[in-house]
């Protein structure tokens, strides 16, 4: 095998962002706002601007004294409430006290504001400098999950020399791709509230101190800017930068960075260490470092480990593409060929008088283990799908289901039955309150929103076709087998007044329920099998109704006495 | 002497000064929109286009006054896939359209290409309707005339993504050659959008303007204004090309609005010292329009107003190159050096003399590795897949002829799904379609080369891979009753994409008019007119779709493009169409057809 080379393209982005105009346009609302004197002197306010009919920004900025002069406990994590959505497998949720505090105190005026961003459409920039910045980026987490901006409303946040707001993982969200943190190289704030820089290195940066940085940073020096998003690298880069530039602290003006940078992108490059690297990932990360004044000594200084760096960053792009080759199309024809596989096991079992749900359930044939091998890869293979929906802002994640969420659909037909027939096989009972995945109440549900009602003359048109179709129903066979259950339980004989009454309406509405299956055509024929667990019910359902004389009637008892079973499909 | 630049681009050198002096002459004419020569003593006719400063002939609309290219004038330009029509600067057409309409531009130049190489050029926005000439020819070979060519000197960019993809795909991106002098500021000018700073520049070269040759207030405005939106876009298209990972590149892009502009064709950077610099690679040569226009805060207002004087001056420069023939090819682009004293010395030389980068030679290995990445997915296919498909197939056209042995045809033998051999061939075309639809993928992501929808083998091979699998996919879709929640098979969205994009393949290959090749769909047809006509009522509508079924049926059952099974006594179609009601039926060769 051939090493494909990687590349790194943290410059090219930052000059990217700098030569664009979003940039400018959020740093010019901030500076607007610092300079208002109108407004009260309060820790943290915003202001609502439209710069243009399709943008809106909207500025927070923080007085410098929260910074300049941090009260002992700023710095600590707290647990929060109003957060909590972000908590994953991995991490726990804390915040930072100072941020929270600020963002705590504006919490009316941000409800309001959240209200008028739902009208808005086109560009939403919400940006905001140093403590501003960190409010800035809570607004934008609880706006993103509050998924209330119009479709047509494009957000991104954009903060300027602002600390850390906690600990949180957000890498694998997408998310992520919102958040852009602009740091100047000589702006101690960022890493204000991490434990000093000089405090020994371990490999784990992160776990040691509980800050982690998400999003993307834009890291600055007079000679040029690039781009980074590996959190661990950032803090490094952060805690190196507080160390240095304590104890002087002078206010760094984003406004004049920008302006030189924005000269720097279209001047030429000074000749730099990064290009005597043959392998372009090499040179392109050195070359990075330097441009934001860290240079080999200095990282060697800091015990930051260059060939550590860049196997990390060649693990990531590896990793990357490897899972894009597994999301592609191949990978889904497979997913295809064992439903196909699936789909024959189902239709084999018809000759011995019974539908492939009782035949599993009984696992009278070899073929059925096969089938438990297939269908839980088909399983892990869905869930994952559906956890991938849930990580997408709504928006995103419904364009990403809709063009699988058929197939995701005759997966739940076919493989929950499997499920529901292993479950009351080893006796369980209540399935869908004790055992159903919540992947295919998401699948079902989806598939519901997605779905309108038939019309009537598609109904003529799915009677021709019910003999082949799949139980539309996922969960039919559950409710088959609560319904044998309520039948067993009315006829033995410790059966309580209350417990007899209970099962009694189960079985109407089971009843019911069956009839309007029956008279949509949304049940497969293959239920009036003979050995089927329906045709069980049925047994002693009438077996029931006979014995105790019961004046009972219904439109189900009516069809299947007149044999009409036999005339479906 | 080795080879000269003349013997590798086909042009002789006397013909490109001849053309350079032409371009400049006519680009001034008020007179008459182009100019014929034919230079003593060379075996070329030039035809050399009119320019013009307006504002107006630049940037109709901005921000970027690109349109649609008509696709009845250029039907090959367009992406096979979904992306459509390529793009173009909408006052170039225009401009071009004119000409084409009311001078004698295409009598003039049919009567002496037979006799002679044509050779369309122009300079500055004369260099546009030189291209558009060229592919106006091109779009209608004449038999036993050599292609024409094109020669442009200070270009400004033409056409977007799909318009160079579109032209590297029909093989005649060696048909142009564009001449960039290392500062010229034009072939820039496309790559921002309309504004004064454009105006400014325009008004700079216009006779007729008041500040006509005046040196521009603030001289280096209008030049960082045009190296910041050249920067733009070069680093747009470098994040993508080194396969940015960093996911706020996407949610950036709607806040940042670019250029559609993209050069094609082979370009020649005159390093301003005589040395001529060669490049094929479209992405390399945006990459070198910005990097080589780099300034140092130093040289500013020097480089702001050669920028301006060397677009004057490409006559004389190229002359003098041409007689040094001092030429660097950059070709193997992921082996360039990094460093500016690397080697090997020649192309070192000739990028020190560009002034580029490491920054910018780190971007032109990429530009490489990207070719070389989308040749290789090419081998892949070609040593890999094409086997496996090819193999896939076999099994698919036995399984075919078994069923006609049955008498039942493959399609409703799928349908009904009760055979072992069903369930074999359903395995079959899901395994087909994961190859296919891999390829797909690439080519929507741009990973293969841009001729794979022009490979004969592959147009061959998927044309024989849709005819056969798709009737089983339609049966499949029918046999699950999806129309019934997505409607239709026959429309986008719902008909997979490997089989559109082939028969796009088939349809352009034979320029054939878009849809008159979906043989592979008319069991969908069928299907849809059996659901219809299973009411009670007439519709005439609906007997027009029965007549044009039957008349395709004959068509292609005649030229083989479909086969002979769905005639046979139980299919689908044949227990549909007698049972049909006779005022629907109006073709008596069908009957003939199904009786033999």
């Amino acid at each position: 095998m051939n090493q494909v080379p990687w590349f790194s393209s943290g410059r090219e982005l930052g000059n990217l962002i700098v030569a664009s105009n979003i940039i400018n346009c959020a740093w010019t609302k901030i500076h607007e706002l610092q300079r208002d004197q109108t407004a009260l002197p309060c820790p943290v306010r915003h202001e609502v601007y439209k710069p243009s009919p399709k943008c809106t920004v909207v500025a927070f900025v923080s007085l410098p004294d929260c910074t300049q002069y941090p009260l002992p406990g700023q710095g600590d994590l707290v647990p929060s409430p109003l957060f909590d959505f972000l908590r994953t497998e991995e991490y726990p949720v804390s915040i930072n006290r100072a941020a929270l505090t600020l963002f705590t105190s504006r919490h009316d005026h941000l409800s309001g504001l959240k209200t008028q961003l739902t009208e808005i459409e086109g560009q939403l920039i919400i940006t905001g400098h140093s403590l501003g910045g960190s409010v800035a980026s809570l607004f934008t987490l609880c706006l993103l999950d509050a998924n209330i901006l119009k479709p047509k409303c494009r957000p991104i946040c954009i903060t300027f020399g602002s600390p850390l707001i906690g600990g949180f993982g957000l890498q694998h969200s997408i998310w992520n791709s919102f958040f852009l943190h602009v740091v100047s190289n000589q702006d101690p704030v960022p890493g204000l509230f991490l434990p000093s820089g000089r405090s020994p290195p371990t490999s784990s940066h992160s776990q040691t101190t509980g800050y982690k940085p998400f999003g993307t940073y834009l890291l600055c020096s007079e000679l040029g800017c690039a781009c980074f998003d590996n959190p661990d690298l950032i803090l490094g880069l952060l805690k190196v930068i507080s160390s240095e530039v304590a104890g002087g602290f002078k206010d760094v003006d984003y406004g004049e960075i920008l302006r030189n940078l924005k000269e720097r992108a279209i001047c030429k490059g000074l000749p730099q260490v990064g290009e005597r690297f043959a392998d372009p990932l090499s040179a392109g990360i050195i070359m990075e470092l330097e441009t934001i004044g860290f240079n080999q000594t200095k990282l060697l200084q800091h015990n930051i480990d260059i060939n550590t760096v860049i196997s990390t960053m060649e693990e990531e792009a590896r990793n990357l593409t490897q899972k894009n080759k597994d999301s592609g199309a191949k990978k889904l024809n497979k997913i295809k060929i064992d439903m196909a596989r699936l789909e024959w096991y189902k239709k084999n079992p018809k000759v011995l008088n019974m539908g492939y749900y009782d035949c599993f359930k009984i696992k009278g044939s070899k073929t059925d283990l096969k089938v438990e091998g297939f269908s839980e890869f088909l399983t892990d293979y869905w869930k994952d799908m559906v956890a991938q929906v849930q990580r997408k802002p709504q928006k995103e994640g419904a364009t990403f289901r809709t063009r699988w969420l058929y197939a995701g659909t005759v997966y739940r037909r076919m493989v929950e039955p499997l499920e529901i027939a292993a479950f009351y096989g080893e006796g369980g009972k209540d399935y869908m309150k004790n055992k159903r995945s919540a992947h295919y109440k998401l699948l079902q549900q989806w598939y519901e929103e997605d779905v309108k009602p038939p019309s009537r003359d598609k109904l003529d048109s799915k009677k021709q076709k019910v003999s082949s179709i799949l139980t539309e129903d996922s969960c039919f066979w559950a409710h088959v087998e609560e319904a044998i259950l309520s039948c067993e339980l009315l006829k033995s004989e410790n059966c309580t007044l209350e417990q007899g009454k209970s099962s009694w309406d189960n079985l109407v509405k089971f009843e019911e329920y069956v009839m309007e299956q029956i008279n949509n055509y949304a049940v497969s024929p293959e239920i009036f099998l003979g050995e089927s667990s329906f045709m069980k019910w049925w047994g002693l359902y009438e077996g029931y109704i006979d014995t105790c004389s019961n004046s009972h009637r219904s439109p189900l008892i009516s069809f299947m006495k007149n044999g009409s079973d036999r005339l479906y499909g | 002497m080795g080879e000269t630049l003349g013997d590798r681009i086909g042009l002789s050198g006397e013909v490109i000064n001849a053309a350079a002096s032409l371009a400049m002459e006519a680009h001034d004419s008020t007179r008459e929109p182009f100019r014929l020569d034919k230079p003593r003593g060379l075996s070329v006719a030039v035809v050399a286009f009119a320019g013009s400063w307006l504002p107006g002939d630049w940037c109709a609309e901005p921000p970027f006054g690109e349109t649609n290219i008509d696709a009845g004038t250029f039907p090959s330009l367009k992406s096979l896939g979904d992306d459509g029509v390529a793009l173009v600067n909408g006052s170039f057409l225009r401009r071009f359209n004119a000409i084409l309409g009311q001078s004698s531009l295409a009598e003039k130049v049919k009567k002496i290409a037979g006799k002679n190489q044509v050779v369309f050029t122009g300079y500055s926005s004369g260099a546009p309707m030189a291209i558009l000439a060229t592919l106006y020819f091109l779009e209608k070979p004449e038999p036993n005339q050599s292609p024409p060519r094109c020669v442009t000197f200070g270009s400004p960019l033409v056409g977007d993504r799909i318009f160079g993809h579109a032209v590297r795909r029909e093989k005649w991106s060696d048909h142009f050659i564009h001449f960039v002098m290392r500062y010229d500021v034009i072939p820039r000018i496309m790559l921002g959008p309309s504004s004064t700073e454009h105006k400014q520049i325009l008004d700079f070269f216009n006779p007729r303007s008041e500040s006509f040759r005046q040196p521009i207030d603030s001289s280096s405005g209008f030049y960082s204004s045009v190296m910041r939106n050249a920067s733009l876009v070069a680093n747009y298209d470098a994040c993508n090309l080194m396969g940015c990972r960093i996911p706020a590149l996407e949610t950036l892009r709607t806040f940042i609005e670019l250029s559609p502009y993209r050069p094609f064709g082979t370009y020649i950077f005159c390093t301003g010292n005589g040395k001529l610099v060669v490049v094929r690679n479209p992405n390399a040569v945006l990459q070198i329009l910005f990097y080589c226009a780099q300034w140092t805060q130093e040289e500013a207002a020097e480089v702001a107003k050669g920028s301006l004087y060397e677009h004057l001056a490409y006559k004389d420069e190229i002359k003098e190159s041409l007689g040094m023939q001092n030429v660097v090819y950059l070709d193997r682009l992921e082996e360039l050096p990094v460093s500016s004293d690397g080697s090997p010395a020649t192309v070192n030389a000739a990028l020190n003399d560009l002034g580029l980068s490491p920054q910018a030679r780190l971007c032109l290995q990429a530009a490489g590795e990207l070719e070389k990445r989308k040749s290789r997915n090419q081998d892949k296919i070609i040593n890999d897949y094409k086997q496996k498909i090819e193999g896939e197939l076999r099994k698919m056209t036995k399984y075919k002829e078994k069923a006609e042995t049955s008498g039942l045809g493959y399609y409703d033998s799928f349908k009904l799904q009760e055979k072992e051999d069903d369930f074999l061939a359903n395995v079959s075309r899901l395994v087909l379609a994961g190859f296919w639809d891999e390829m797909m993928e690439m080519l929507k992501g741009h990973e293969l080369p841009d001729d794979f929808e022009k490979r004969l083998d592959f147009i061959e091979l998927g044309t024989a891979y849709r005819r056969t699998v798709e009737p089983l996919d339609i049966a499949n879709f029918y046999r699950h009753a999806k129309d019934e929640e997505t409607g239709f098979y026959v429309k986008k969205g719902t008909r997979p994409k490997r089989y559109r994009y082939i028969q796009n393949w088939l349809e352009h290959a034979e320029k054939k008019p878009s849809g008159s090749r979906s043989e592979s769909c008319f069991w969908a047809e069928v299907e849809d007119l059996r659901i219809k006509t299973r009411s009670n009522g007439f519709s005439p509508e609906i007997k027009q779709k029965v007549q044009q079924l039957e008349k395709n049926l004959i068509k292609w059952i005649g030229d083989e493009s479909l086969g002979k099974d769905v005639l046979l006594e139980n299919s689908t179609f044949v227990k549909w169409w007698k049972g049909l009601r006779p005022e629907y039926r109006s073709e008596p060769d069908v009957s003939k057809l199904i009786g033999g």
